[in-house]
């Protein structure tokens, strides 16, 4: 009787242990597999080619903006109409032109605080030969 | 079968090391192509400003300091009313312009190299279109090499001129001068000379003179009775006009960005 039952101990009873030790180990490695996988998922959300593909946007437009004499005109409803035409879907754009002698900021009153990391600059001429800054911002919406 | 096990555990495990070693090189390859892609963005940052200082110089020319250059299959011209009236202005705006660039970004402009002879040099040909002094009563064309046929040039005067007020001088096929003038009222044409002049109706008062002189590779166009409209054009340029610029001379835009490790000397860019 007491054969039997060190010998169903054997058989069943140090098999749990090991079944738990292995399925821990299990969990272990299937766990750092996930965290892996996701850390690579979130690196490649803030990957820098979006940003830079969004760059590219803004500095296109604003570059177009300038060589239609747009930006020199210093209309602030044809500059919105302008980037309402070019402007992606999907895409917001917030700019701030500083002239010698008077400044725009779009983002004033629009409760917009934070400003989005990407964007450019470029100088220019307005109509009256100010010397003038325009810099952007863009984001996805 | 209980040594299955054992093998199942180290293949595994090799498994896995080899699956860790793939994120370890991914990982290494990631951080590197963030790396150059951080620094393409700043370049093209640069770039677009650079850029953008280039037209700032291009308007001031074309706007305030009334040169405009057109380009057109193998043709370019340059158009201007001499003596130039906008010279002050163009030089005031000039310096505003530079001090301002300056003073927002790490570029130096160096406009003394073209501000008194605003030279405009049509690349790869060579042949720059400039002044004694700019504002002044001339404006000269040179060249290096006789890469193109020849020059078309017309004259506004404020006279009135008719067929006789174009006398004339000399003769040159190559390069070849053709010379159109308008005046008030009346114009006159001559083709293949080297010395033209421009008079009124009396042949009393020298409005203009043009001279090609093959010896020094030059044409001079001189006002004699400013103001003088002008429109040089030279003709036959044997380079496609995509391949075609005009520019201001070497080293006029330069900017030493060491955190970027950049140091550039160039050109602005005209056309």
């Amino acid at each position: 009787m007491e054969a039997n039952g060190l010998l169903l101990n054997f058989r069943s009873g140090n098999k749990g242990f090991i079944f738990l030790l292995d399925s821990m180990i299990a969990l272990f490695i299937t766990t750092l597999i996930l965290v892996t996988a996701v850390f690579f998922l979130s690196r490649s959300e803030e990957s820098p080619i979006e940003d830079m593909q969004a760059s590219r946007f803004a500095n296109d437009i604003f570059a177009v903006l300038d060589y239609r004499g747009i930006l020199r005109k210093f209309d602030i409803n044809e500059i919105r109409n302008e980037l309402n035409n070019l402007v992606p879907d999907g895409y917001r754009i917030e700019y701030k032109i500083e002239c010698e002698n008077r400044v725009f900021d779009s983002r004033a009153g629009s409760g917009i605080v934070e400003e989005a990391t990407f964007g450019g600059e470029r100088i220019f001429i307005d109509k009256d030969y100010n010397n003038c800054i325009v810099r952007y911002w863009i984001w996805t919406r | 079968m209980d040594k299955v096990g054992v093998f199942y555990t180290i293949g595994f495990f090799l498994v896995l090391i080899v699956f860790f070693s793939f994120v370890a090189v991914v990982n290494r390859d990631f951080a590197s192509v963030t790396d150059r892609l951080e620094s393409d963005f700043g370049y093209e940052k640069i770039r677009n400003i650079e850029k953008s200082i280039q037209k700032g110089v291009k308007d001031i020319i074309n706007l305030i300091g009334g040169v405009s250059v057109n380009t057109f299959e193998n043709k370019t011209t340059f158009i201007e009313t001499l003596a130039n009236s906008s010279e002050p202005e163009f030089f005031r705006n000039l310096t505003s312009y530079k001090n301002y660039v300056e003073s927002n970004y790490p570029f130096f402009l160096e406009i003394s190299k073209f501000n008194q002879t605003l030279p405009l040099t049509i690349m790869p040909h060579n042949i720059t279109y400039l002044h004694n002094r700019f504002g002044g009563a001339d404006a000269n064309v040179t060249w290096q090499q006789l890469n193109f046929r020849g020059f078309r040039v017309q004259i506004s005067v404020n006279a009135p001129i008719n067929e006789n007020s174009c006398p004339n001088s000399g003769t040159s096929s190559s390069p070849y001068l053709n010379v159109e003038a308008f005046g008030t009222s009346g114009s006159c044409a001559v083709n293949g000379k080297t010395h033209v002049e421009i008079r009124d109706t009396l042949q009393s008062t020298l409005q203009a003179t043009i001279d090609l002189v093959t010896a020094s590779k030059t044409l001079v166009i001189f006002a004699n009775e400013p103001p003088v409209g002008i429109s040089v054009t030279v003709e036959g340029l044997d380079i496609t006009r995509d391949r075609r610029t005009v520019v201001l001379p070497e080293n006029v835009l330069n900017y030493n960005l060491t955190d970027f490790n950049i140091v550039k000397n160039g050109t602005i860019r005209i056309l």
